[in-house]
């Protein structure tokens, strides 16, 4: 955030602007960091959050679901665990770590899904127009009258809870899920929806802007198709749109989820999520074990601030409207 | 001016019909049917059948959808599966309770929005901008769980205070219903208080290069006199949009407070009603909370062609 517009200009210099190639990816690495502090505070929150996921096994200092009953309801730093223990003596550092691999699956599944749906549906609608368009918009108008956790718990809810291992698929790619992955899978799938919506809106309407330009009537005048027209022009110019929106929602995806979680319709145990980490024995020990509301909150809220700088960061850099102005 | 205003109002019909069928396949898309996920895994299929009989869900798909469509048209969302009482008497009780959560909110947030963005926007590039930037975007992070949370959790050690275990309404005791829904409504407020605040700065950097502020500016007038006469004015329209825009969210947030704080509104309704599976009450509120958004939307559109006369004659 806290981006001049002196500052977000001085990422692209006017000789990029001159090169079409641009400056190499290195260059505008060091640019952003120097000049964007606050959105590579929130690119390196993210990567922390990538790294605990991939690496838990290796970054936590015990598994998720390794009970020490003689240490139930520590505080912090206390018999080797540095954030305290739960109810049933499960080490609280390790299971925010491996809490982190639900967050960033659910977000990053989730956000993928979106974008692909709502760009498709945004690009072919707004580029079309004409009836297919207005049929489209009304069937958005109803899909973003619901609010989106009333939707997310009401979507999951008619999946039902999972409670036995499903398989899916046949041959090779038979896949068998856990209850736990397949809630995930159920989530994802739910939140990839509900951000479809609103988000296919907002690149229809970039769409609508960029087809309005005199380089469409050009590419048509001399011959070019619609799919070389959405290939070249509209798809790289709706690009920034696109990256901007995707940064935004993996925040609010983490927020849903664990909002899930912390419902109790979320990921069932024992797999660790955040939000039902704030559910259950937190709630039921609050007097006792203070610190056990804490720490998931405070990786919840990292995390999505650090998105959510990111995302203000890539949009000062990426859609050149805004900069400096919101 | 009617013109727009009756052009908006047609679009509400077939969207709100859109709303219903929606709602009603979504229920009829639960694997095994609404009856048995109602009664769980033991229920013998006697018991799945005389539900499903009671429900009407015997019946062709198109009929149970016009019997039940006949119903809510007439403010008859059926019969609780759970609680064995008229869903719509419930609601009666449990909306006005969220609307007054929600309204609470909406008006923290506006009150703590709008200095906080329009400073910003005055002060932009400096200490005071920065601040209010962060600030907004942490409005935005903190979970409002985490926030209700925290608050149970340090004002029961700390200062030995818990939230009011009885619920009074507001026409019983205005003192008391207050003081039940102050801490939500301000953990709401200020979750919501992030976008507006964005918005209001950004809007206000907008109109502050304007022309007619530049005039302001070199009549000699105070910074005050040019931000209040001139600015503020023309800045808020567009802020009054996304203030309407928010009830969706407003309503997602009170789900989760007034399940946090015990309080008897229709997000708490909704949870207790998925904890049973219970299919009646679960459509009903969906269907009120997109018929809550829906005039919302509508009211915003109307409200902002009347402050803002480009917008209904584009």
């Amino acid at each position: 955030m806290a981006s001049t517009a002196t500052n977000s200009e001085s990422i692209f210099t006017p000789y990029d602007r001159l090169n079409s190639r641009g400056p190499s990816l290195g260059t505008a690495v060091v640019r952003f960091l120097r000049h964007k502090p606050m959105g590579a505070f929130g690119a390196a929150m993210v990567l922390v959050i990538i790294a605990c996921a991939v690496f838990a096994p290796q970054i936590a200092p015990y598994h998720f679901d390794k009970h020490d009953f003689l240490h139930r309801l520590k505080p912090p730093n206390t018999a080797g665990h540095l954030l305290g223990t739960d109810d049933q003596g499960r080490d609280i550092l390790s299971r925010i770590i491996y809490g982190a691999r639900v967050s960033a699956f659910v977000g990053f599944g989730s956000v993928l899904i979106a974008t692909l749906a709502a760009g498709t549906i945004g690009i072919v609608s707004g580029y079309t127009g004409g009836k297919l368009d207005t049929i489209v918009q009304r069937m958005v108008d109803i899909w973003i009258a619901f609010p989106a956790l009333i939707l997310l718990i009401t979507i999951t809810a008619i999946f039902g809870t999972p409670t036995s291992v499903h398989t899916i698929g046949a041959g090779p790619l038979k896949l068998s899920l856990d209850p736990s992955q397949l809630r995930a899978g159920q989530i994802i799938f739910a939140l990839g929806l509900i951000f479809t919506g609103g988000s296919s809106r907002v690149i229809r309407s970039a769409v609508i802007s960029v087809r309005g330009n005199q380089y469409i009537e050009g590419a048509r005048t001399v011959g070019a198709g619609s799919p070389r027209i959405l290939l070249h022009y509209i798809v790289p110019n709706v690009m920034p749109t696109l990256i901007i929106l995707a940064s935004v929602q993996l925040g609010a995806a983490i927020l849903l989820e664990t909002s899930l979680g912390f419902l109790g319709f979320g990921i069932p145990p024992p797999v660790p999520s955040w939000g039902s980490m704030l559910a259950g024995v937190a709630q039921r020990e609050i007097r006792r074990d203070p610190w056990l509301s804490v720490w998931p909150g405070a990786a919840i809220a990292m995390t999505v601030f650090g998105f959510n700088m990111l995302g203000d960061a890539l949009r000062d850099v990426l859609d050149p409207r805004l900069r400096g102005a919101r | 001016m009617s013109r727009y205003i009756l052009q908006r109002l047609l679009f509400i019909p077939p969207t709100l019909l859109g709303v219903t069928l929606l709602v009603f396949m979504a229920i009829r898309l639960i694997p095994g049917g609404a009856a048995s996920a109602a009664l769980g895994e033991n229920a013998t299929p006697q018991a799945v059948h005389d539900l499903e009989h009671k429900l009407g869900l015997d019946r062709s798909i198109p009929e149970q959808y016009v019997r039940w469509l006949g119903g809510v048209a007439h403010g008859d969302f059926g019969e609780s599966i759970q609680l064995k009482r008229s869903v719509s008497q419930e609601l009666k009780t449990f909306v006005p309770v969220t609307l007054e959560l929600g309204l609470i909110a909406m008006l923290i947030s506006v009150c703590i929005a709008l200095p906080i963005g329009t400073l910003s926007a005055m002060r932009q590039d400096r200490l005071a901008d920065y601040g209010a930037r962060s600030l907004a975007i942490l409005m935005l992070s903190l979970p409002s769980f985490w926030l209700g949370t925290l608050v149970l959790t340090f004002g029961s050690v700390w200062f030995n205070w818990a939230p009011p275990l009885k619920y009074y309404s507001l026409f019983d005791s205005p003192g008391k219903n207050l003081a039940i829904l102050i801490a939500p409504a301000l953990i709401l407020g200020a979750a919501l208080s992030g976008t507006v605040m964005r918005l209001t700065r950004a809007q206000m950097l907008e109109v502050l290069r304007q022309d007619y502020v530049r005039t302001a500016w070199a009549k000699g007038l105070r910074e005050r006199t040019v931000v209040a006469r001139h600015a503020v004015r023309n800045a808020f329209i567009p802020v009054v949009t996304v203030i309407g825009l928010q009830v969706p969210v407003v309503i997602g947030g009170t789900v989760i407070l007034e399940t946090i704080f015990s309080i008897p509104g229709m997000g708490r309704f909704l949870v207790n009603a998925i904890s049973a599976r219970d299919y009646t009450v679960i459509q009903a509120v969906n269907l009120i909370v997109a018929a809550i958004a829906i005039t919302a939307n509508l009211v915003v559109d109307i409200s902002y062609s009347i402050l803002d006369p480009r917008v209904r004659y584009s």
